[in-house]
């Protein structure tokens, strides 16, 4: 009696030479490692204050200055925060301009609080005459204890009217 | 109070005209003290000193010069903040010294002021990468070719004037 000799469901050619559970294995290593390198990416974040004019300067100085706050935090300790800084003038046709640069401040952070750094030392005088719209730009980079680089960069939200205009001189 | 007095209490105020007028000020008027310091450094490696409201540790570890500073009646120094590299015979590395004493009691003053009537906010110690006596701070980086043209152009006699009247 004619038998027909059945065909493999699964060619020989497809076959998995790699056993499957190997595979498997194989898989969720690289994921388990994907997981740990990107737990370990150190973040840091900075945060660009408004650019104001310094009440107190003027109260008890009767000194006309503009002054910007930045901070930057970190997830893991770092050396020291490099930071240029722009105040950048609004002009009313379009456009903005920057008044005043702060180029390649390096701040530290504080004994004790070694993952943040908050720079105040940022005021400008305003020579000029009338009112005036800016904004602070900060680009950078944060030099983290274990040697690695990260690089930030942030502006302030929108920019602020000042009864204070810094000259470019 | 002179404004050499009224300078030390400004802190965070202290605009960059001012720094700078008062890195020239300090370079003249303590040359001789900076002179003794100097030769006290390059004979006992370690250095300590005050100004403002700051106590600075200068040290000398080979050829290369380091400050760390603190605020007068904390602990924790904030470790080697600027660090030199001397070079060339002892006459030379003696100026080196002086302009590197001028330069960090700049910085301390910025940023340890003496307490004043400007209110000071708690702040990081900030530098600027570039000292007073590196051209290419008068270029912001940009090399000492545009920073010696630029250093030229910068006139700070008038406080100066205004720092030498007592």
């Amino acid at each position: 009696m004619f038998q027909p000799n059945p065909k493999p469901l699964i060619p020989k050619i497809i076959k998995a030479r790699v056993p499957v559970w190997l595979l498997v294995g194989a898989l969720v290593a690289q994921y388990a490692v994907n997981t740990v390198s990107a737990s370990n990416d150190p973040n840091c974040t900075i945060h660009v204050q408004r650019v104001h004019q310094s009440t107190y300067s003027l109260e008890f100085q009767k000194l006309s200055e503009a002054k910007i706050k930045i901070s930057t935090l970190c997830d893991v300790a770092q050396a020291y925060t490099s930071l240029t800084v722009n105040f950048e003038e609004v002009i009313p046709s379009g456009g903005n301009k920057v008044a005043k640069t702060v180029a390649n401040i390096i701040a530290r952070p504080t004994p004790g609080r070694d993952n943040y750094v908050l720079i105040e030392n940022l005021t400008v005088p305003c020579n000029g005459k009338g009112p005036a719209e800016y904004f602070g730009r900060a680009v950078g980079h944060v030099l983290l204890m274990n040697g690695r680089k990260v690089a930030v960069k942030g502006n302030s939200d929108k920019p602020n009217p000042l009864n204070c205009r810094i000259s470019a001189k | 109070m002179s404004f050499y007095e009224e300078l030390l209490t400004l802190g965070q105020h202290l605009h960059e005209r001012e720094r700078l007028a008062l890195y020239n000020f300090l370079i003249k008027g303590k040359n001789d003290v900076y002179v003794a310091n100097a030769f006290s450094l390059l004979r006992y490696k370690e250095l300590r000193s005050e100004i403002a409201n700051g106590e600075i540790l200068y040290k000398l570890d080979g050829d290369v010069v380091s400050y760390s500073a603190r605020k007068n009646g904390t602990y924790a120094f904030q470790e080697d903040i600027r660090k030199i590299q001397l070079r060339f015979n002892r006459s030379f590395r003696k100026r080196q010294l002086v302009k590197f004493f001028a330069q960090t009691e700049v910085e301390v003053i910025w940023n340890f002021p003496l307490q004043g009537q400007t209110l000071q906010a708690e702040s990081s110690y900030c530098i600027l990468l570039y000292p007073y006596f590196d051209l290419r701070y008068f270029s912001n980086g940009r090399g000492r070719f545009v920073g010696l043209i630029n250093k030229i152009k910068t006139n700070d006699k008038e406080l100066l004037t205004k720092l030498r009247t007592l």
